[in-house]
C-alpha cells in the first residue's frame, strides 16, 4: 500500500512558524487565512 | 479625553490642589490590556522594557515579550501592545513580527538613522517571517543588504505600514522591498521604496494565494530597476488599489512601474516614468506614463 501523497507545501517558513506556535496555526486555520478555505 | 482626566490631583499642606507627580504608567491608552514597551540600542544592558530608563536593547527582545502575552484562544487575541524604538541603526534580522501589535520608530530620518530608526542588518533580510498578522509599523526604515529583502513574509494579513522606508544599499538595485506570497487587507501608506530591484514583489505559491483588498497609497517608488510592483500569475484578487503613487527610475531605468500578471490591481492618480507603465492591471484611471495620460 502506498502512502497517501501529501500536497506540496510552498510556505515552509510559515509551516515552521506554526509548528513552533500552534495557537497561531489554530487562529490562521479558523479564520481561513491559512490554509485557504 | 480631557487632559485633566490623564492627571492625578491631590491637596498639598497649604490646602491647595496640585498635580501629583508620579511616574507615567506604561499603558497603551488606546485599548485595554495593552502595554507599552521601549527599545534603545544605547542602553548598556536590557531592562524590563517598560520605560526608556529600563529599555530593551534589541527589537527582537520586545517582540518576544509582546508575542508571549497573546492568548490565541481569546477573541480578540490581540493585546495591542505598542513598542517605541529609539533612534539609531539596529543590526538585527527579525524572524518574528509582533502579532496584533505596533512598532513605532523615533523620527523621520529613516535612512540616516541619527534622529530616526532603521533596521539595517549586516547580513540577511531585515524581517524574514512566515506570518505577519495584524501588525502596524510606523516611522521605520528597513535597509537590506544587497540581494536581500526588507520584508520577506510568506503571508501578510491586516497589516498597516505607515511612513516606512524600504531600501537596499544606495546605487545597487538588487534588494527587494516587500516580498510575499499571499497578502490580504494590508495598508501601505506614505512609504518610500528606493534603491531596489523590486519595490513590492508578490509570488504565487499555493492554491488560492491572493493579493486582495490591499491599499497602496501616497507612496514613492524610485531608483528601482525591474518593477515598482510585480504581481505574479495565478494570484486571486480583486479590490487591491494603488492610489496617488509616483514611480520613477531616478538613478536607474525602471522597466515596469507595475507588472501585474494576474490583472487584479486597480490604479488611479499615479505618475510613472518607466519603460513600461501599468502593465496588465485591471484598470487604470487618471494616471500618466512619461507624460501621457493612461486610460
Amino acid at each position: 500500500m502506498t502512502a497517501k501523497k501529501q500536497p506540496k507545501k510552498n510556505k515552509p517558513k510559515l509551516e515552521e512558524e506554526i509548528k513552533k506556535n500552534p495557537g497561531l496555526g489554530s487562529y490562521l486555520k479558523k479564520s481561513g487565512i491559512y490554509p485557504k478555505k | 479625553m480631557s487632559v485633566a482626566s490623564l492627571l492625578t490631583f491631590g491637596v498639598n499642606v497649604l490646602g491647595e490642589e496640585v498635580i501629583i507627580d508620579k511616574p507615567l504608567i506604561a499603558r497603551n491608552i488606546w485599548t485595554p490590556h495593552s502595554n507599552v514597551y521601549y527599545v534603545d540600542k544605547r542602553v548598556s544592558s536590557s531592562g524590563n522594557g517598560r520605560s526608556w530608563n529600563f529599555a530593551f536593547k534589541t527589537i527582537a527582545e520586545a517582540i518576544s515579550v509582546m508575542n508571549a502575552r497573546i492568548d490565541w484562544s481569546e477573541t480578540p487575541w490581540a493585546v495591542g501592545d505598542i513598542c517605541f524604538i529609539g533612534p539609531g541603526s539596529y543590526d538585527e534580522n527579525l524572524t518574528s513580527m509582533p502579532y496584533g501589535a505596533t512598532l513605532i520608530g523615533a523620527g523621520h530620518d529613516m535612512r540616516d538613522g541619527q534622529q530616526g530608526t532603521k533596521i539595517a542588518p549586516t547580513t540577511g533580510d531585515c524581517i524574514d517571517v512566515g506570518a505577519m498578522i495584524n501588525t502596524r509599523l510606523i516611522n521605520i526604515g528597513l535597509i537590506a543588504p544587497a540581494s536581500k529583502d526588507c520584508i520577506d513574509a510568506d503571508i501578510m494579513n491586516n497589516n498597516m505600514l505607515e511612513n516606512c522606508y524600504f531600501s537596499g544599499p544606495a546605487e545597487t538595485q538588487t534588494a527587494r522591498g516587500i516580498v510575499t506570497k499571499d497578502a490580504v487587507m494590508n495598508k501601505i501608506i506614505g512609504c518610500q521604496f528606493s534603491c531596489l530591484d523590486k519595490g513590492i514583489d508578490v509570488n504565487y505559491a499555493d492554491a488560492n494565494d491572493s493579493f486582495s483588498h490591499n491599499l497602496i497609497d501616497n507612496s514613492i517608488f524610485d531608483q528601482i530597476d525591474s518593477a515598482g510592483i510585480e504581481i505574479s500569475t495565478n494570484l486571486v484578487g480583486p479590490s487591491s488599489k494603488v492610489r496617488h503613487c509616483d514611480f520613477y527610475g531616478g538613478g536607474a531605468t525602471m522597466i515596469y512601474a507595475i507588472d501585474d500578471n494576474s490583472a487584479i490591481l486597480d490604479v488611479a492618480w499615479c505618475v510613472a516614468e518607466a519603460t513600461n507603465g501599468f502593465d496588465g492591471v485591471r484598470s487604470v484611471n487618471a494616471s500618466y506614463l512619461n507624460g501621457s495620460i493612461q486610460t
